[in-house]
């Protein structure tokens, strides 16, 4: 039934879209192990200054493909991943506090401290959308510092609690707070990449653009928005795990309502993007940004409005394969 | 266990004393078919006659009021859509449904997630596991695709094609997990005259002989070529059942749908 191609492609016209296919997936790979071979060196040549900042920025980018994630597949907007985010950070430095184990045996429970967490505040909003979702976030946001606070004989109240062992021993601290951040993201960033491809991703998705179609085929409506807060909440604690790590130390500081609004401004400069080099550019304006304005005084607030607005609109102008290399290619 | 088995997959769907309202609206009353396996039904009407409704009520979308709808001895009121679809049920819809950001096949391979079993660990690691389950998929989804003789957009985004193309990849999608029962919702609505030629082949070669297949159409040369039984529907009440011959001579037929040129 050819005829119901309006414009069937010729064989070799076939073959030759394949092959363009095939050398832009390469130059992809071939980009990412480059720039991936560069942040592996930096170190070595760089300051202390750039390591440290750079640790955060990875940890951020975590973060923001936290937030990501549930945009691109829940379309959903978070004001409130902060508190994941500090679930993660909190788990971390209570477990080494309480039971004198390091990040990478505490990286794992703070995953799932981050998912139940998702779950249990999924689940009773779990016929909210848009809006509505987007502002009960922002009460959990809002909350946060609040319940850190009255719970400080165990969080340490405003001071916190350190993070001090070592992720990787026989590295510097200086080292394993840069390492131990990018291999996370690159870990996250391998992971999704694979999800993209699994029939829950496929399910979620089409849960996301026509519900009723997915309920049909099997698809509950429910468990897409558990299994998506869940995940989107796990990612989130990963990164808050990394940010205790690097800054070694957590405090309610970090996690107050701005916290959760610069990563869904993280998000959206990164273009919602889930691939390693996307998030790391929200990253990398989530973390500089503040540092390179920090001498401008009262005109922080608006420099750093002209500046969202400049990526933001730069970034759209940008060519459609660019931008689709960007954001890891579609969903 | 055998024949039992094979007297449950020949069941018919029997609908029965179906009533469906939204706040004052009656949309559907007191319809009651029968829907039986190895036959292509077809399901005729004005607009607003009901017929979408009452797809929505046979795959659990909408909760009738009143009546039930067994497919055999089994009662389906209180099982949801997605138990529904795990009992074997299927449709594409009237306003293509398809998701922008999965290619052609992935949309049509979400047509065999009931029946797919690869769990987080798979999605999230290349387990060999889930890796065949999903190359097994990938050839079932083409040979859906393949049926409907749209095998070449496999790999394309709906985005990219035309309006023919992406119903045919929603058909594609419904009889990839070989549903037991089909329901197609105005499935040559964007055709033209050459591709509704072809949908109507590929829809006598999907009659099986325990598939229940009901369609949707206003297109009444392919609705009198391909179907068994037709039921029409009028204002939400059964005006009519019988073959097409009996339909087209069925003189209440003609005055509230077909008309003088088409009877």
């Amino acid at each position: 039934m050819s005829s119901v191609i309006s414009t069937p492609r010729t064989a070799s016209a076939s073959v030759q879209a394949d092959q363009a296919v095939v050398s832009a997936r390469r130059r992809t790979a071939g980009l990412g192990i480059a720039g991936l071979l560069i942040l592996m060196v930096l170190p070595l040549v760089a300051g202390g200054y750039w390591t440290f900042t750079l640790g955060l920025c990875f940890a951020n980018a975590i973060a923001i493909i936290s937030v990501s994630f549930l945009v691109r597949y829940g379309g959903e907007v978070s004001i409130g991943h902060g508190v994941f985010v500090a679930a993660g950070a909190y788990t971390v430095a209570l477990v080494e506090k309480y039971l004198g184990l390091p990040l990478l045996a505490s990286l794992p429970i703070a995953a799932c401290a981050g998912a139940l967490l998702g779950v249990i505040f999924a689940f009773p909003s779990r016929h909210l959308s848009g809006i509505y979702l987007a502002v009960a976030t922002m009460a959990l946001a809002l909350a946060l510092p609040e319940v850190l606070l009255h719970f400080s004989s165990v969080t340490g109240g405003y001071e916190g609690v350190y993070v001090k062992l070592d992720a990787l021993p026989g590295l510097s601290k200086e080292l394993q707070r840069y390492y131990v951040p990018l291999a996370g993201l690159v870990l996250v960033a391998v992971l999704l990449h694979h999800f993209r491809r699994s029939r829950q991703a496929a399910a979620l998705m089409l849960s996301r653009t026509s519900p009723h179609a997915a309920e049909s085929f099997g698809v509950r409506r429910s468990w897409a928005r558990l299994a998506c807060m869940a995940l989107s909440s796990a990612i989130a604690a990963i990164a808050g795990a990394m940010l205790s790590f690097s800054s070694s130390t957590v405090s309610p500081n970090s996690f107050t309502l701005w916290t959760s609004i610069f990563l869904l401004v993280g998000s959206v400069v990164s273009l919602y993007s889930l691939s390693m080099f996307g998030a790391l550019i929200g990253g990398l304006f989530l973390t500089m940004m503040p540092m390179l304005l920090a001498g401008a005084g009262n005109w922080v607030p608006i420099l750093y409005g002209a500046a969202l607005l400049a990526v933001v609109l730069g970034f759209n102008a940008l060519p459609e394969s660019l931008r689709a290399r960007l954001t890891g290619g579609q969903a | 266990m055998t024949t039992a088995t094979t007297e449950f997959d020949r069941a018919p769907l029997i609908v029965n004393d179906l009533s469906l309202s939204f706040g004052g609206i009656k949309v559907l009353q007191h319809v009651a078919m029968q829907l039986r396996p190895g036959e292509i039904t077809g399901l005729i009407g004005p607009n607003g006659a009901g017929k979408t409704s009452f797809f929505n009520c046979l795959t659990g979308l909408y909760s009738p009021q009143q009546g039930s709808i067994c497919l055999g001895a089994k009662h389906l009121e209180r099982i949801p859509p997605s138990g529904r679809a795990a009992l074997g049920f299927s449709r594409s819809f009237q306003h293509v449904a398809l998701c922008p950001d999965l290619s052609v096949i992935e949309n049509v391979m979400v047509g065999l997630d009931r029946q797919s079993s690869a769990g987080w660990l798979d999605a999230f690691l290349p387990f060999a596991g889930g890796r065949s389950e999903r190359a097994h998929n990938r050839d079932l989804a083409l040979a859906a695709l393949t049926r409907l003789g749209v095998a070449e957009v496999a790999d394309l985004s709906p985005g990219q094609l035309p309006p023919g193309v992406l119903r045919l990849t929603e058909i594609a999608r419904a009889i990839a997990g070989n549903p037991r029962v089909l329901l197609l919702d105005e499935p040559a609505a964007g055709l033209n005259s050459v591709e509704t030629g072809d949908l109507s082949a590929a829809l006598k070669r999907l009659r099986a002989p325990d598939l229940v297949l009901v369609v949707v159409e206003h297109d009444m040369d392919l609705i009198m070529d391909v179907c068994d039984t037709i039921h029409v529907l009028n204002v939400g009440t059964l005006l009519a059942s019988g073959s097409p011959e009996q339909i087209r001579s069925n003189p209440d037929v003609v005055r509230v749908y077909l008309g003088d040129d088409d009877a």
